[in-house]
Order: C-alpha cells, then structure tokens, then sequence
C-alpha cells in the first residue's frame, strides 16, 4: 500500500487543549504559590510568635522580680514606720507616767507590761497616794490595786500598786 | 460544521468546569485553610507584639518606681544591709547609759530578728537619758525595737533598766 499524501502529524492535544493547559497550569501554579507563600508567611509568624513567647516569659519573671523588690521596700519602710512609733509610744508612755508621780511620792521599782504595770515606791501619806496618783491609774487601767506597808526605818509607807488594762470584748 | 462548532462549545464548556472544579477545590482545601492558619498567627504575633510593648512600658514604670523608693528610703534600706555588731551596739548604748550588757535570748533561725535581753544602768538617778537613748535608738545603724516587760528598778542612786530589744538581721536578698 503506498499513499501519495504525507502522513500528517496529529498531536495528543490540539492547539485549543494545549491553551487551556497552558492556562490551567499558569492559573494552577499561581494559586499553588499564593498557597505556598500564606503557608510559609504563617509558619514563619508561629515561629516568631514562639520566640517572643518566651521573650514575654522573661519579661514577665524581670518584672515579677521588680515587683518583688519593691514590695520589699515598702514592707521595710512600714516595719521601720511602726518600730518608729511603738518605741516612740513606749517612751512617752513611761515620760506621762513620771509625770503623773506628784513630790510627795517617790518611785523605787516600775515593772511595764503590753497590759500590766506594776509599781513600788514610798508615800508620806496613804491620802497623798489616793489623792494624787490613784485616780489618774485608775483612768488608764481598767483594775488598779494598792497594798501599803508601814517602813518604820523611813517613816513611810511603802506601796505597791499593780494596774492591769483589759480590752472590753 | 455546525456539529464541530457544538462540539468545541461543549468541550469549551467542560475545560472551564474542569478549571472552576480544580480552582474550587484548591480554594476550599488549601487557600482558605492558609488563609485562615495566617491570619490567625498574624493576629497571635500582633497581639503577642503588643503585650510586649505593654511589658516593656510596665519594665520601665517598675525601674522608675524602683530607683524613686530606694532613693526615698535609703536610710531605710542602709538599716537592712548591716549585720549588727553587738560590741557598736554596746558603745552606742554607752553615750547614754551605763554598764550596758547584751545577751541573746535564743537563737531564732525564722524569724527576721534576733531577740536580745537589754541591761543598764542610768548616769544619775534621772531617767532623762534614757528617754534620750530610746529617741536615739532610730538613728542607730540596725532596726531596733524595744518591747516588754520593762523593769525600771532605783538601785541607789541610779535607775537599773532590763528590757527586751529585737534588733532586725541583716536583709539576705
């Protein structure tokens, strides 16, 4: 057999298919490294997202620690304010008890609690005593007791008066 | 040939579903889940980034406040920074008193302070210097606080004092 025509070349796809591939294959990578590109964008914003995690965990002990430090300062300024005051209390507490003590009584032994006081010393008089130092003992403390004793040697009475305080409930 | 062209049309017509079929599928499996994943981490890193700034913005308020409380309370902070020394202590304590003795009441491992039994005797039989020593106690280079019982006892011609003192240990931080 032998034909006079040439064989023409038919291709798998025609000029038409070829296009349209061309086109899908253009318009499919497009998408596909649109795709790739938001992939990479967010893997690269997790990893980065990860570091400064950990930049925030060390930021937050930093502070954590400053915080601490200064809570520390104004826990020792309150304690050094109050020791201040308790010793300034204290003080005056003993000078305005000295200075309830009239001349004619004289203090031998003062004995200080947080809700006691007790005192000694030598009155002339047991009115003078009575008159002068009990009452205002007795305006502080909510009990004051006295017991007198005579000392011949002196020729005064000695005392010893014991104050308690106690809070009402 | 109108049988070509309507082949061609279908044909036509088939490639585009074929195209919308794959640009479709992609866009619901692989765009939009990128999307979403980007935006999210977008978002996580913004916000993320704004927290930082803020902690950075309350680093530098804490540092501030920080140097403004330990200029305002250095004498404050000095009193923590000291170990005390019994024998300072006895000397100062000589300025205003005499026969000044210091014993540890016992060792206290818990607690912020030691706790000391405080004696001495009065220069004269007038309490004014020991009044002067308790005003003069918070220039002292340790915290000291004076607690009771106090005996104050008249031996003499002189006052004989016996308190307790809880002198505060040095700061360990």
């Amino acid at each position: 057999m032998y034909s006079y025509k040439q064989p023409r070349e038919k291709p798998i796809f025609d000029t038409f298919t070829k296009m349209w591939l061309i086109f899908v294959s253009i318009a499919l990578i497009g998408v596909l490294g649109y795709g790739f590109y938001l992939y990479s964008k967010s893997s690269t914003f997790s990893s980065m997202v990860e570091k400064k995690n950990s930049k925030v965990k060390e930021l937050e002990a930093y502070n954590s620690s400053l915080e601490n430090k200064i809570n520390s300062i104004e826990k020792k300024r309150y304690l050094y304010k109050k020791i201040k005051k308790s010793n300034n209390l204290l003080k005056n507490s003993m000078k305005n008890l000295f200075s309830l003590v009239p001349d004619q009584i004289v203090l031998s032994k003062l004995d200080m609690n947080s809700d006691r006081l007790k005192i000694e010393g030598f009155t002339l008089t047991k009115n003078a005593y009575k008159l002068l130092l009990e009452p205002p003992l007795k305006s502080i403390f909510t009990q004051s007791k006295v017991i007198f004793n005579f000392d011949p040697y002196k020729g005064k009475y000695k005392f010893v008066s014991i104050n308690h305080y106690k809070e009402d409930k | 040939m109108s049988l070509k062209n309507e082949n061609s049309t279908i044909r036509l017509l088939i490639y585009i579903l074929i195209f919308l079929i794959l640009i479709l599928f992609l866009l619901l499996f692989f765009i939009i889940p990128n999307i979403k994943d980007y935006k999210t981490s977008e978002v996580k890193l913004k916000s993320i980034e704004s927290k930082i700034e803020d902690l950075t913005q309350r680093q530098k308020s804490l540092k501030d406040e920080l140097k403004r409380e330990e200029d305002e309370n250095k004498n404050v902070l000095l009193k923590f920074n000291k170990n005390f020394n019994k024998t300072n202590f006895i000397t100062f304590s000589k300025k205003y008193l005499n026969d000044v003795k210091l014993t540890k009441t016992k060792e206290q491992n818990l607690s912020n302070y030691y706790e000391y039994k405080f004696s001495a005797y009065t220069k004269n039989s007038s309490p004014k210097e020991f009044f002067k020593f308790i005003d003069s106690i918070k220039n002292y280079e340790n915290l000291v606080k004076i607690k009771f019982p106090i005996l104050l006892e008249k031996k003499g011609k002189k006052i004989y004092i016996n308190l307790i003192l809880d002198i505060y240990k040095m700061d360990k931080n």
